[in-house]
């Protein structure tokens, strides 16, 4: 949301004047040693890092290390460390010596090496915002980090220390509007947020805010090559305060470059996990193709790519009018938020459109499912290639595996044409119902687009409402509607969408499932 | 062009400032872009910016005004008939008669005994036919006359002094060799912005600027009053710019299927998506350091960089903002 006012404009230009950025490299030698260490022992395992034993037992040591990195929580802080934690940290470690014995040592070396930074009685966050000068007028200084998901926890850990509305704890999509601050505190290296941060500033101040073991630039090159009034904008590096000397200093090789050290989501590698052991059990009838859409906060979705198949956005940088909409997949793009249920599968539509129905609801569905069901049936005895040249034998004109495909989904309601549903309702002994059958399925279609329509209306007005603000800031919101339309749903923010197109089991649609430590790749 | 700048003020209704340099530099680069007059090149203006707030309304301010010197048609009444003999057949007119206006579809040339003429129909059972002469009573209109009515009484002439009145704003913004007359009475087609339609329509009409008229008197206007965006204005208003949403499928025509001299991209989305449609105009590209697909906009503008022609570009208009770069270079006309 760009800035509104003049005046508010006014100030972003200042802002690009007058801004000063300050690296400012914070120390704790346990953990610093924990970190380069880990770096280490991941680069001697070489290949074998790949392997699944690791990739588990690296992605929660790597997890750790970033959760702390990027918030400067206390080394033990609940969120980011349990005995939970430790204990499948162990039984990995059990696991990857009986594997690879050669490794056990260095292995075991640092799990005992995070145990102890867990002991640690140091609250690096507070440590460091005594050593700046804080504004003391309310909502002036922001604390950006790169995770919407530990906005909460700073929030909490701040609150004894500062004042309320004192600090406000952002994520990067706060600075693209017109809102401007006297300061902002960076957690984490620059290489973890996008270039505006520093080359369209929205402060006067910005002290970046990281550990001295991670390697970062010290400066964003201009845009365009050869262009006027390009200027490099460069920062200052200085150590902190409250930095100690560890006895143990990093060579650059065993500095991790900022990009490795923050998990590059492999949107198609998720998805090849998710569905390991999946694809050779299970009725391919029950399979629709979808693709999987990575969500903030480490959770991802499978969404249904058929075609028609649409799923609610709301899209901050729309016209009011078009900010709430229905997109197919296609249309789905990072920054966007997706709608979603937050209890439970299925589609809102289908309960709303199933209220609408009424008392019909039963008899119109049971059709539905007993033609489709049948459909299916036949495809399992033979194939989805030999049911397609039946359907165009019987009639159908556009009988292909992606239709039939989409024909057999629940979320399809009926065929485009009606010759095309007459040839399935002849394959699947329905021949003497089929007018029957096809107008009970367009009673169907014209509830779901009731349903969509009253579902569209009512999102709207609480979108109208809500704190957009607040949307943006945490990456995802809950939106009450009325419980008999759809409960609870919630608005996600989109990450990335994967390329690659994966059959997925009917079930797993629309669900949202934690992608834990597969974003730590090994 | 400097007029414009010189005599633009922020206005509060209750304070007054002159607009701020980056304001300034928006107008001036649109004009340094409207007064290009190299018709084999195309221009192109490429620039990361810190917050595209007011920059692509003030930037078209800026193409708007300073081709408002340019006359909208032949200032002689020979080469105007001329010109409307080559218009299409059934090309929406206005005809201003007897000190009233009246719709009209252009029905095409005759010579008669007396000479040539041109026909316009203004009721389904009315032609007239007017000589050479008469012809600059005739105006196209971007009003969507499809049907005409089988009688119509015309709508009066807006008197000149009240005419000068409601545009006090634009009389006063306009640069010396404009005539606000015609610049408020003829549409034509100087710039297209392509952005987000409710946030340019709350630039161009919510905020209000002010001029100074020679007695030092301020007078209150919106951008939209000098832009004349179509699409924000009523049916029947003359306009000299159009807005297209980035939301929309396709490009709709602009209107009269003229090409905007200059097309603003207020955002990457617009240009990825409709660069190829403007290749027939110059381009200003504004891209928001913020912006979900600036990279992918950055990529685009480099690789149109590498089919530039020779030449410099155009000169920045005077000291760039900060946190604003800007690239310019000329391509092949599409």
């Amino acid at each position: 949301m760009r800035a509104s006012s003049l005046s508010e404009a006014d100030r972003v230009y200042d802002c690009s004047d007058e801004v000063l950025i300050t690296d400012r490299v914070v120390s704790q030698p346990e953990f610093d040693q924990f970190c380069i260490e880990l770096t280490r022992f991941a680069r001697s395992l070489g290949e074998y890092a790949e392997d699944d034993l690791w990739r588990s037992f690296l992605g929660k040591l790597r997890r750790y290390r970033f959760d702390l990195c990027a918030s400067l929580l206390p080394f033990n802080h609940p969120v980011i460390y349990s005995g939970e934690t430790m204990q499948a940290l162990r039984r990995d470690l059990r696991r990857c010596e009986m594997g690879f014995p050669d490794f056990a040592a260095p292995a075991r070396a640092l799990v005992e090496q995070a145990a102890v930074v867990a002991q640690l009685e140091a609250e690096p966050l507070i440590d460091i915002l005594t050593t700046l000068d804080i504004a003391g007028e309310l909502a002036q200084t922001a604390l950006l980090l790169k995770e919407t998901r530990l906005i909460s926890p700073v929030e909490e850990e701040l609150r004894p220390y500062v004042a309320p509305g004192q600090i406000e704890v952002i994520n990067a999509s706060r600075l693209r509007g017109g809102r401007c601050y006297q300061q902002v505190i960076v957690v984490g290296p620059s290489y973890w947020f996008r270039d505006h941060v520093f080359s369209a500033p929205r402060a006067s101040t910005i002290d970046i805010v990281r550990y001295g073991w991670v390697r970062d630039r010290s400066g964003i090159e201009p845009v365009f090559a050869g262009s006027i009034g390009a200027r490099t904008v460069s920062w200052s590096s200085i150590r902190s305060a409250f930095a100690e000397s560890g006895g143990n200093e990093a060579t650059d090789a065993d500095r991790s470059l900022a990009e490795e050290l923050h998990p590059r989501v492999d949107a198609d590698q998720v998805v090849e996990r998710a569905l390991r052991g999946s694809r050779e059990n299970g009725n391919p009838a029950d399979r629709v193709d979808a693709r999987l859409v990575l969500l903030d906060g480490d959770e991802a979705v499978f969404l249904d790519a058929s075609e028609g198949v649409t799923t609610y956005v709301i899209d901050l940088e729309a016209d009011p009018e078009s900010r709430v909409r229905r997109v197919g997949l296609e249309g789905i793009e990072p920054d966007m938020f997706v709608i979603l249920r937050k209890y439970g599968s299925g589609d809102y539509i289908v309960t709303e459109a199933d209220r609408i129905m009424g008392q019909e609801t039963a008899r119109y569905r049971e059709v539905q499912s007993l033609w489709k069901s049948r459909l299916r049936k036949a495809v399992m005895e033979s194939s989805l290639s030999n049911v397609c040249t039946r359907l165009r034998g019987l009639g159908s004109g556009i009988a292909n595996e992606g239709n039939v495909r989409n024909w057999m989904s629940e979320r399809n309601i009926r065929t485009y044409f009606y010759e095309d549903f007459a040839a399935i309702m002849r394959l699947v002994g329905f021949e003497d119902r089929s007018m029957e059958f096809w107008a009970m399925m367009g009673r169907i279609d014209s509830a779901h687009r009731r349903a969509a329509f009253r579902i569209s209306k009512l999102l709207l007005e609480q979108v109208t409402n809500c704190d957009l603000h607040e949307l943006e800031r945490l990456g995802r919101m809950d939106f009450e509607l009325p419980s008999a339309v759809g409960g609870v749903l919630t608005a996600y923010r989109v990450e990335d969408v994967s390329s690659e197109m994966a059959q997925v089991s009917r079930t797993r649609i629309n669900r949202t499932f934690p992608v834990g430590d597969s974003l730590w790749p090994g | 062009m400097e007029t414009v700048a010189r005599n633009l003020y922020c206005s509060s209704g209750v304070t007054t400032r002159p607009v701020p340099h980056w304001a300034n530099f928006y107008l001036a680069l649109g004009s340094l872009v409207a007064r290009r007059a190299d018709a084999r090149t195309q221009c192109v203006v490429g620039l990361a910016i810190p917050t595209r707030a007011y920059a692509a309304v003030l930037t078209a301010t800026g193409v708007v005004t300073t081709r408002s010197r340019i006359p909208t048609r032949p200032v002689r009444a020979a080469e105007y008939f001329e010109w409307l003999c080559e218009l299409p057949i059934d090309t929406p007119v206005t005809v201003r008669r007897a000190n009233k206006i009246w719709k009209g579809l252009l029905c095409g040339c005759r010579t008669s005994s007396s000479g040539d003429l041109i026909g316009v129909q203004q009721q389904s059972n009315l032609t007239c036919w007017f000589p050479p002469k008469s012809s600059l009573n005739i105006q196209v209109t971007p009003e969507n006359i499809r049907k005409l009515p089988k009688k119509q009484k015309g709508r009066p002439v807006v008197a000149v002094a009240e005419l000068a009145e409601q545009n006090r704003f634009v009389s006063h913004l306009l640069p010396e060799g404009s005539d606000w007359q015609e610049f408020t009475t003829y549409s034509r087609l100087d710039c297209a912005l392509l952005g987000t339609m409710s946030l340019l329509r709350e630039e161009a009409r919510e905020t209000t600027f002010g001029a100074k008229s020679p007695n030092g008197d301020l007078v209150e206007g919106t951008l939209q009053d000098v832009l004349r965006v179509r699409e924000f204005a009523g049916a029947n208003q003359n306009y000299r710019s159009q807005v297209f949403s980035v939301t929309n499928r396709k490009l709709p025509g602009t209107a009269g299927g003229l090409r905007p001299a200059v097309a603003v991209f207020d955002g990457a989305a617009g240009f990825l998506k409709w660069r190829e449609d403007l290749r027939k105009s110059d381009w200003i590209v504004l891209l928001d350091r913020t912006e979900r697909y600036f990279d992918d906009a950055v990529a685009v503008l480099h690789e149109e960089y590498i089919n530039r022609v020779d030449g410099d570009g155009l000169e920045a208009p005077g000291h760039v903002p900060p946190g604003v770069e800007l690239i310019s270079f000329e391509e092949a006309r599409g």
